[in-house]
């Protein structure tokens, strides 16, 4: 590792945070972040690539990081790994076909070195749609409680409506500054 | 801290300012600085940043990299590659600098340093080399670059790309605006 990036990892200005939103297509992670961002959710289209917001949120600079969640795409989620605090995990909760596919690739996210440090909130995204399945349902079916590596917690949520975001972030944004911060 | 070298090592590098060398368990030599050096060493980083070549070698990446940037909220995925190799290129740049500039410069010890003191990283240096280091800062800096060429004008002659930089220095963490 090089002189720059270990400079990066050092800066803690105070009170900041990265986090890496990532999950399936069609979880709704762009959604989601539009949606924390108090943004407009009309023309959400396929993220082919990245996007980036920063927001402040109770007294915290979040930096957050949504990554396209196409097949074809996650081979490039590793280019994001780098210090990152937090981990959003976002679950298309209508979507029962792919859960399959939804846990092995949060577990092979779970190995990943760079990302051993960081608190992994799970959104099951989607509670508005008829057939979604509940929180509770999804943790059992992804074998959440298995997870002994990292700080996790699983939230229902409806990036379209708004609902059940905040306390989903509230615990996430606690969590992180629990570890970091206090440390100092 | 202390900074390990393996002893094994032909290569074993020589300070002039070496302090003390203890043997520790494992065999390895342990070597310790004196602290005045690490302030030389940022007085050169601040040289290496602010001289011609280094604007150059800035200046040829955009010049290489320029039209595949959007000025779009999406980032395209190379722009991360892109990114890399440039924070790869500067970190190489400057190593080598420091390398011509400092007799047995060590980028360990340097490292180690830099580590020791992370809660007294203050200052313009400093916020140069974070601001390098930035993605949202280097997206801009690229757009900037590529508006000025889509206005026709003649940026060879007359852009210079530090100002470009200092630019976005001065506008970290608040607006960023383009040169008109």
């Amino acid at each position: 590792m090089g002189f720059l990036t270990i400079l990066k990892k050092m800066r803690q200005k105070e009170k900041e945070m990265r986090i890496l939103m990532l999950g399936l297509d069609n979880a709704g992670k762009t959604t989601l972040l539009r949606r924390f961002n108090g943004e407009e959710i009309d023309t959400v289209a396929p993220t082919l690539g990245f996007n980036i917001k920063t927001l402040d949120y109770k007294g915290f600079k979040l930096n957050m990081w949504d990554v396209g969640g196409q097949k074809s795409l996650r081979s490039y989620w590793r280019n994001y790994f780098e210090s990152t605090d937090g981990l959003i995990w976002v679950v298309d909760s209508a979507d029962k076909r792919r859960l399959a596919d939804c846990k092995k690739e949060l577990f092979s996210l779970l190995q990943e070195e760079r990302l051993a440090g960081a608190t992994l909130l799970v959104f099951t995204n989607k509670q508005d749609l008829p057939g979604a399945l509940s929180a509770e349902e999804i943790r059992d079916l992804l074998e959440l409680p298995k997870i002994k590596t990292h700080h996790w917690q699983i939230f229902n949520c409806s990036a379209v409506t708004g609902d059940n975001l905040l306390p989903g972030m509230d615990w996430l944004v606690t969590d992180i500054s629990a570890r970091i911060f206090t440390l100092d | 801290m202390n900074t390990k070298i393996n002893s094994n090592k032909s290569s074993l590098p020589h300070f002039s300012n070496i302090v003390n060398q203890l043997d520790n368990s494992d065999g390895d030599i342990i070597i310790r600085r004196e602290p005045s050096t690490f302030d030389t060493v940022i007085g050169c980083i601040e040289d290496i940043l602010i001289d011609d070549n280094f604007s150059n070698m800035q200046k040829n990446f955009l010049e290489k990299y320029w039209q595949t940037f959007e000025n779009s909220e999406e980032n395209k995925l190379c722009y991360m590659d892109i990114f890399q190799e440039y924070t790869n290129m500067i970190e190489i740049f400057i190593e080598n600098e420091l390398n011509k500039k400092i007799p047995n410069f060590f980028m360990q010890s340097f490292i180690q340093e830099l580590i020791e003191r992370k809660n007294d990283l203050d200052g313009e240096v400093f916020e140069m080399l974070f601001t390098l280091t930035d993605f949202i800062a280097f997206k801009q800096m690229v757009l900037d670059y590529k508006a000025v060429d889509e206005r026709g004008a003649n940026r060879r002659s007359t852009l210079r790309i530090e100002h470009l930089f200092c630019k976005i220095l001065k506008s970290w963490s608040s607006e960023y605006t383009t040169i008109s």
